[in-house]
């Protein structure tokens, strides 16, 4: 696992802002406080969504004896968000640590793509021709490009699925 | 005494030995391979298991976790690329002893330091785990409802940089948990008429999309980041060195401290192997002579954290088998292989199935024999694996994940619900928060509502019933003082590094 990033002090991670306010002073925003406004904003809707709309929806009240059926789903859900509100407090009174430096989504994107396709493909032609064309779409999504192994790593995957098959797993 | 003849039969049968050699083989390509973490190759082994009995499947992933925590080192030493995260303080000094003309010294001494730990930690678990599980069988479910929480509030504050992240991971683990058939009225919960959920989410697609099919995700992005860098990685050439007597003196007292480091490590819940590795460094460190050179290419380096590393597995299955409580990620899956035939973890075990626990206690032990063979005659075979390209790893795994969902229930539905639950952990680990406290909770959940339901049930909803349970209370308060304790040291530089810690 890569080593995290030292953080850098607070001092480095504020920018100071001019108030209008009426002594004139100023005051610092931490660039951290909007991706924390952010993350806040999502957990703890998602949290309330699920609590008012998704469990109630998807629960029966339950009958007369015993607990009610949604007990701990709500119970999960509010926690959750208070949790995020926690965790938003948190955010504002100290820096996070830096995030650690990740490759930019785009790169993962043909990957998914290529899973995506691949579940279609078995859905639709079975498992032999879909694992092998999984396999293909995943090579060139890693920018794969000899012609070899382009080749040969579908049909083996396709080889593989058949055997399996034939085996009655 | 009858029961462990028995189980020492089960565990010598030809397929449950065999299924040990395949674990173990299949382990250290596991190990050795950069892109494949133990976790996610466990989950992947699952479903090779359904068709075994139950004593030769539990044998053989437990061979595969054995053998990937010991492969694992080969990677770290030779190319300086751990093929597990709890490798990688192996490379302090593996590496700089294999750029020294010493790979053969430092890849035997990981070896026999690995067994030497396992085997210790496996002892230790016949020991306690019984003990353990008589005295948890006095426990309440206010008592089990409370361990549970501490457990899961250690577990959240380990296994990433945030204790809250962690927390919320864990706790949306046991919401998910909760999908299925309420276990009191039996009525269908946040099932949508979707069928298929009705015996809640697939245990087996879980595991396998949140850790193997985001791997995979995670790998491939990586590779290709690194392919537009144009990084390449570094090969190292192998040499003629050899472990000598003087040598295994030198370094035995360090391999006996890790290896209690490393129980330690498995005994507490969420610690895991990448963190008991490098506690194993920094106390070798510590207790260093005049003359070592640790990161240097200090032999004490690579035996004390390979020797933790390997302690930790044998040892998280105390608190599994003693209280049902997957003490790591790899003891979570091999939970779900226990319920695949029909074996629920915890107390009850050594009063139900007695035959198998010792059987399975057996074949730990026939494990760590066939590692040490393995790993000694192949020594040179598997640092070659290590050399697989990455690109050739992920489609193959890709499909694997997808053929192993699907035989656990065969509908494709597992499959979705893979791809559902990948995406969403490879998100959840992109933005800090944990996969494997996740998967903790889910697999904790059913157990951790039927502790709660009844701590309810029997308290009257009364929390002044805490009072007459000095044991929940001690584990409460020890929840809260992990949480006070964990808050303070979470800023920077104060907590345990990011670098340490990783999935189970």
């Amino acid at each position: 696992m890569p080593k995290a990033k030292p953080s850098k002090p607070l001092s480095r991670q504020t920018e100071t802002v001019p108030q209008n306010s009426q002594n004139g002073g100023r005051f610092t925003r931490s660039p951290s406080f909007l991706p924390a406004v952010a993350e806040f904003a999502i957990v703890a809707g998602l949290s309330l969504v699920f609590i008012f709309i998704v469990i109630p929806a998807g629960t029966s009240p339950g009958g007369e004896i015993g607990l009610p059926p949604d007990l701990l789903p709500k119970a999960a859900a509010a926690a959750i968000g208070v949790l995020a509100l926690a965790q938003f407090v948190f955010s504002c009174v100290r820096p996070a640590p830096d995030a650690e430096a990740r490759p930019p989504v785009g790169h993962v994107l043909p990957l998914i793509g290529a899973t995506v396709a691949g579940v279609l493909a078995v859905r639709f032609v079975g498992w032999e021709a879909g694992g092998a064309l999984l396999a293909l779409l995943a090579l060139l999504a890693m920018r794969e490009r000899a012609p070899l192994r382009l080749v040969v790593v579908p049909l083996a995957v396709a080889a593989v699925l058949f055997a399996v098959g034939e085996i009655g797993l | 005494m009858e029961n462990l003849f028995l189980g020492a039969m089960d565990a010598f049968e030809p397929l449950a030995v065999f299924s040990v050699f395949c674990g173990i083989l299949l382990g250290y390509v596991v190990g050795v391979l950069p892109g494949l973490s133990r976790p996610a190759a466990l989950a992947i082994a699952v479903p090779i298991t359904y068709y075994l009995s139950p004593i030769s499947a539990i044998a053989f992933l437990i061979g595969v976790t054995k053998a990937s925590a010991a492969g694992g080192a080969t990677g770290a030493i030779m190319l300086n690329t751990p093929g597990e995260p709890s490798s990688a303080a192996t490379c302090f000094d593996g590496y700089p002893m294999a750029k020294a003309g010493q790979a053969t010294k430092a890849l035997k001494t990981a070896l026999f330091a690995s067994v030497f730990g396992d085997i210790v930690a496996t002892l230790v678990l016949i020991l306690l785990a019984k003990p353990l599980a008589s005295f948890a069988l006095r426990m309440g479910p206010l008592e089990m409802t409370s361990v549970m929480i501490f457990a899961l509030m250690f577990i959240a504050a380990l296994s990433g940089k945030s204790l809250t992240r962690g927390l919320i991971s864990g706790i949306f683990g046991l919401f998910l948990a909760t999908v299925g058939l309420d276990p009191e009225s039996a009525t269908p919960r946040l099932t949508f008429g979707v069928i298929e959920l009705y015996d809640g989410v697939p245990l087996v697609a879980a595991t396998v999309g949140m850790l193997a099919f985001t791997e995979m995700l995670v790998q491939g992005e990586t590779y290709i980041a690194n392919l537009r860098k144009g990084v390449a990685p570094e090969m190292m050439k192998r040499d003629c060195s050899d472990l000598t007597w003087p040598d295994v003196r030198r370094v035995a007292p360090t391999v006996l401290r890790s290896t209690g480091v490393g129980i330690a490590a498995g005994i507490i819940p969420g610690l895991g192997p990448t963190i008991g590795a490098f506690l194993a460094y920094a106390v070798a460190k510590k207790s260093a002579k005049p003359g070592d050179r640790f990161g240097e290419g200090e032999i004490k380096g690579v035996a004390a954290t390979e020797a933790a590393d390997n302690a930790v597995l044998p040892a998280s299955m105390i608190p599994l088998f003693a209280i049902g409580l997957p003490g790591s990620v790899s003891a979570a899956i091999l939970v779900s292989a226990f319920m695949i035939h029909g074996v629920i973890p915890g107390p009850l075990i050594f009063e139900q199935y007695p035959r198998l626990i010792y059987g399975i206690y057996v074949s730990m032990i026939v494990a760590s024999v066939c590692m040490l063979l393995v790993g000694r005659i192949g020594l040179h075979f598997f640092a070659r694996i290590g050399r697989v390209p990455i690109v050739l790893i992920v489609p193959n795994v890709l499909v694997l994940c997808l053929v192993g969902v699907f035989l656990e229930r065969h509908q494709l539905f597992s499959v979705y619900a893979m791809l559902v639950l990948g995406l969403l952990g490879y998100v959840m680990q992109r933005y800090g928060y944990s996969v494997v406290t996740f998967l903790i909770g889910f697999v904790v959940g059913p157990l951790f509502e039927l502790s709660l339901r009844q701590a309810i049930i029997v308290s009257n909803g009364d929390p002044a019933v805490l009072v007459d349970h000095p044991i929940a209370v001690a584990f409460l308060f020890m929840a809260l003082a992990a949480a006070v304790m964990f808050l303070k040291r979470e800023r920077p530089g104060g907590a345990v590094e990011e670098s340490v810690r990783g999935p189970g």
